[in-house]
């Protein structure tokens, strides 16, 4: 019996926290389909990229060595065969046992801060050290563990390592002979003297057991050991570095460069995704890809893809949570109920009345092909037709309107039909007007996730704290489709609120948003729906953006703007996409919406829709409010912004 | 085991302390201060000018620069921080010794004010010693750079290279109230207070009020290691109804993510720091005797979080410099004052700071 209440309420990266064996029955295995079996036996530099909570932690710590001997452990259990499929695909399994000796190390502040020390000029040299002891002695502890399962033979401990020749000019503790368990005793005194080191005050003498290490040995210390061996010969040291973006570029690039060469020990490392397309954390300009190393980028999936993925995070915490775990993902998706098909017609009189009123002041007949309802109750894909016709109504009224201007034959107007992008704006239209829900189901759920398992879990978590409840209450765990988009708009005001908080530049950052979305909301509201189904995001062309991220300084408003982006793209608070319209150059980067912000303005969840903004519009949108009438001549020509500033 | 502040002085009549002090020509104070946006940063250097001759007092300030000012509300945070620089431009109350602006972060957004701070006082060590007395003022000080540099200054003490170190802070719910702190980055340790080596942790936060997000950060950051958790809240306080408040604020946190435990909560003295220090450094205490011996836990060490008022944090600071303690915190990208600026520079005639004697003459005599 799990004795979780509600585990959407965990991530996976919590691995520590949740014990091993949880954090199994809590890891989607999904991610591993972009692994291949060369990424561990062709050793070469694989470089993670994905944005803030795309799993790049959790797809890591899987191949921690007391992870994997855990797996091991429970092979037999019924709910890991998919996972150890996926590891034995790729080699970490063979013969019921691993071989692997998964060495993770977190890049964190402390590993930062060593650039900032008071030690002439040795600060990146004191990095080497301190990786080479972190590798050491990860191999050492993960190498133990290996022994105490019986996976690997004792006389491993105590097995001559053998020095690096002194041709290497490596440091003193590689280049004199050890056992495992000297070498690992040497590697902590280190690691005890480095925390003295980085909480001691200017003056102080840097401890003696600390040596500056030209490079990382570590890696080539260790590919001679498996190499030449016996003990150690079948066993797959993988080094895994985790949150690379953490340290100062130089940093990133020293690692790079040892790590770029070639070695037997697959070296692993993850880093947020670069920002835009025009700026890289770890730059890999001339290093060959698919020789010297591989890139995966982690967020790269198809919306399908993560949908399924989701789907399986999902059924892992409906098993581990009290209230629901006799439930699968499927009855949980049936739990999520559809709109209801008909509503009664007193609900919806008012909105049909408005809509046949404007039919017939557009000269069209109430309806074309369908006719107003006459009985109790009226079906949703009535009013959802109804709002069609009266948006295509519109456009061609409109072109009728713009024809007659240019003095041609408006005789020859035939009604557009319906295209599919009219289709969903007639839908977000109809839930408008007809207060009807527009965010419902498990895809959307997956949808406004924003491919970011955090933010599903984040929203997924409310939505099953309220099927709990009322399962704890003897009742059906159903959401109507308007609980739903209650939840998912708490959900989504959630995220809103922690904005300024959470982000550098937070105000900024909700200034802009706070100035986007009306203006999203009027563009998309438009009575003729002209970029179907709607806008939720604005774009630069290529060019300016350049610009704009080569600007450096401290006092310029293009130097915040800069700041204000890069800090809400890295955040996930807008996404971004290139894209290729118009003339050869015209290339843009559109900035959209979070899903969940989306969700807060009522706007729809597809990308495509945008508009351009100007560099001057954006830097005063981050500045202050802007009113609508601010927006341009061209709005104004379009909008009614008297209206809109008083809504 | 006795506490190196189990016997304290401090003394809430700040002005009739150092009148007394100061009675005599030779006696000379310096006292290093942080000048940022906050109306009580210059208040304790102020009246100590008003009770002494100029020739008696030197300061060393470190000017805190405000955030960008990109938005409307930086623009006022900038504004009142110029106001305090210009205060201190005016002052002629005393020698002045060091005067510059010191970054909280650099220009990747990495925090590294703590050592600037610290690098600093170093730099103008051999002048701060030639003063009897040391008055750090953390009354504008971020916690980042008082921690360090007050824990520095009690080295240099102990080794007898200053002869008497004193705090003083100037406390006012009412400004605190005003102040917002926003933008927050990751949890961290504060530079100078990291842990020695991997250890399962106690933690200790000092919590205050709209605090939950500063909760969760640092709680995310250290619950792989955590085996405790242990709040103070502050009680009694000005209003006795600030714990109660607390609680309901953040039960959510507190009691259906972190799981603390009711018998855990720790209700500390909110008007002296000695309170929380003594109950910080008997826990840690307890915690390390209790629990290493215990199959799969080992040593033990507590982590404090300053995130409630300047007194409290301070008391945590004690702790944290007595016991070798790490110090998590999540630093505030900015501060915005929410009121307009004339309503909160009115208090400040009210304001009246605390003298707390850490090292020196007082503690020589036991």
């Amino acid at each position: 019996m799990p004795r979780i209440a509600n585990a959407f309420k965990f991530r996976a990266a919590d691995r520590t926290v949740l014990d091993t064996k949880l954090f199994l029955n809590l890891y989607c295995p999904i991610l591993l389909d972009l692994l291949t079996h060369d990424d561990l036996h062709v050793p070469k530099l694989l470089i993670l990229r994905g944005s803030p909570g795309s799993g790049k932690s959790s797809l890591l710590r899987l191949f921690e060595t007391e992870t994997l001997l855990a797996l091991n452990e429970r092979r037999d259990r019924v709910s890991d065969p998919i996972l150890l499929e996926y590891l034995r695909d790729l080699g970490v399994f063979h013969e019921n046992s691993t071989r692997v000796v998964g060495i993770y190390i977190d890049c964190d502040s402390s590993l930062r801060d060593i650039a900032n020390l008071d030690i002439e000029g040795a600060n990146a040299k004191l990095l080497n050290t301190i990786l080479d002891m972190q590798i050491i002695s990860g191999f050492a502890r993960s190498l133990k563990m290996l022994v105490n399962a019986n996976i690997v033979s004792s006389e491993v401990l105590t097995t001559r390592l053998l020095p690096l020749p002194i041709n290497e000019s490596p440091s003193s503790i590689f280049n004199r002979e050890h056992t495992l368990n000297s070498l690992a005793a040497d590697c902590l005194k280190v690691q005890t003297e480095f925390a003295e080191l980085l909480n001691s005050f200017p003056g102080e003498p840097v401890p003696g057991s600390i040596q500056p290490h030209a490079h990382i040995f570590a890696i080539q210390y260790l590919s001679q050991q498996i190499t030449q061996i016996q003990a150690f010969e079948d066993l797959t040291p993988l080094v895994m570095l985790d949150n690379l973006n953490e340290l100062y570029e130089d940093q990133r690039n020293q690692i790079r460069d040892d790590f770029l060469r070639r070695s037997v020990v697959p070296r692993w490392v993850a880093l947020r995704k670069h920002v835009y397309e025009l700026e890289d954390l770890l730059s890999v300009v001339g290093a060959t890809e698919h020789r010297e190393y591989r890139e995966l980028d982690l967020d790269d999936t198809q919306a399908h893809t993560f949908r399924r993925f989701v789907a399986k995070v999902a059924e892992l915490r409906i098993h581990q949570s009290a209230s629901l775990q006799q439930y699968n993902v499927d009855d949980f998706k049936m739990q999520l109920k559809g709109a209801d098909t008909t509503l009664p017609k007193t609900r919806v009189s008012a909105g049909i009345e408005q809509i046949t009123d404007e039919l017939r002041s557009l000269n069209e007949q109430p309806v074309r092909n369908i006719q107003v309802p006459t009985g109790n109750d009226v079906s949703l894909d009535t009013l959802i037709e109804l709002e069609g016709n009266l948006l295509m109504a519109r456009r061609t009224a409109g072109r009728r309107e713009r024809e007659k201007q240019l003095q041609m034959f408006s005789d020859a107007f035939l009604p557009e039909p319906l295209n599919s992008k009219a289709q969903e704006a007639a839908i977000l239209f109809a839930s408008q007007r007809f207060d009807l829900p527009y965010y419902y189901s498990f895809d959307t759920l997956a949808d406004v996730a924003n491919r970011n398992v955090e933010q599903f879990l984040a929203v997924a978590a409310i939505l099953a704290d309220k099927m709990i409840f009322r399962a704890e209450m003897g009742k059906e765990p159903i959401l109507t489709a308007k609980d739903q988009e209650e939840l998912m708009q708490q959900g989504a005001e959630n995220y809103y609120k922690d904005i300024e908080q959470r982000h550098r530049y937070g105000y900024s950052i909700r200034q802009l948003v706070d100035n986007l979305a009306p203006f999203f909301h009027a563009v998309t509201y438009r009575p003729t729906a002209p970029i179907a189904p709607g806008v939720n995001g604005f774009g630069i062309p290529r060019e300016q953006l350049r610009l704009v991220l080569q600007k450096r300084g401290q006092d310029s408003d293009v130097v915040s703007l800069r700041r204000v982006l890069t800090n809400a793209v890295a955040g996930n608070v807008f996404f971004v996409r290139s894209i290729k319209q118009g003339q050869a150059g015209a290339e843009k980067i559109v900035f959209y919406f979070n899903r969940l912000l989306c969700v807060k303005y009522k706007l729809p969840l597809n990308t495509g829709g945008w508009q351009p903004l100007s560099i001057d519009r954006l830097i005063q949108m981050i500045k202050g409010p802007v009113q609508a009438r601010e927006w341009g001549k061209r709005w104004a020509a379009q909008l009614e912004l008297g209206e809109i500033e008083e809504t | 085991m006795p506490s190196r502040w189990s016997d304290y002085y401090i003394d809430y009549d700040y002005k009739s302390f150092w009148k007394s002090r100061l009675a005599s020509e030779e006696a000379k104070v310096c006292v290093i201060l942080g000048v940022g946006f906050d109306p009580r940063s210059l208040v304790a250097l102020e009246i100590l000018a008003e009770i002494a001759h100029p020739s008696q007092i030197s300061y060393l300030a470190m000017l805190l620069p405000p955030p960008p000012s990109i938005s409307d509300l930086a623009r006022e945070t900038e504004t009142l921080t110029q106001l305090n620089q210009q205060r201190l431009k005016d002052f002629k109350g005393g020698t002045r010794i060091h005067q510059g602006e010191v970054a909280i972060r650099d220009d990747v957004g990495h925090p590294v004010g703590a050592r600037k701070a610290v690098a600093l006082v170093n730099q103008h060590l051999a002048e701060i010693a030639l003063h009897r007395d040391i008055v750090v003022d953390i009354s504008g000080m971020p916690r980042s750079f008082f921690f360090p540099v007050i824990k520095y200054l009690c080295g240099k003490s102990d080794q007898g290279k200053i002869r008497n170190l004193h705090v003083t802070v100037t406390e006012d719910p009412a400004i605190d109230g005003k102040i917002r702190g926003s933008e927050y980055g990751d949890a961290d340790y504060i530079q100078h207070f990291r842990p020695r080596g991997q250890r399962r942790l106690v933690w200790v936060p000092i919590i205050g009020k709209s605090e939950s997000n500063r909760v969760n950060k640092i709680h995310a950051q250290l619950e792989s290691e955590c085996i405790e958790v242990c709040p103070v809240i502050p009680f009694p306080a000005r209003s006795l109804r600030r714990a109660d408040d607390l609680l309901v604020e953040l039960r959510e946190e507190l009691f259906e993510r972190i799981f603390v435990s009711q018998d855990n909560i720790l209700l500390c003295d909110e008007g002296t720091p000695f309170d929380v220090y003594r109950k910080i450094v008997e826990m840690d205490e307890y915690y390390r005797e209790r629990l290493k011996d215990l199959p799969g836990i080992g040593e033990v060490t507590t982590v404090v979080s300053p995130l409630a008022s300047k007194m409290l944090s301070l008391g945590a600071l004690l702790a944290a410099i007595e016991r070798e303690l790490p110090v998590s915190y999540v630093e505030a990208g900015s501060y915005y004052v929410e009121t307009p600026r004339v309503s909160l520079l009115g208090s400040e005639r009210k304001l009246n700071p605390v003298e707390v004697w850490l090292t020196g003459e007082p503690y020589e005599i036991m």
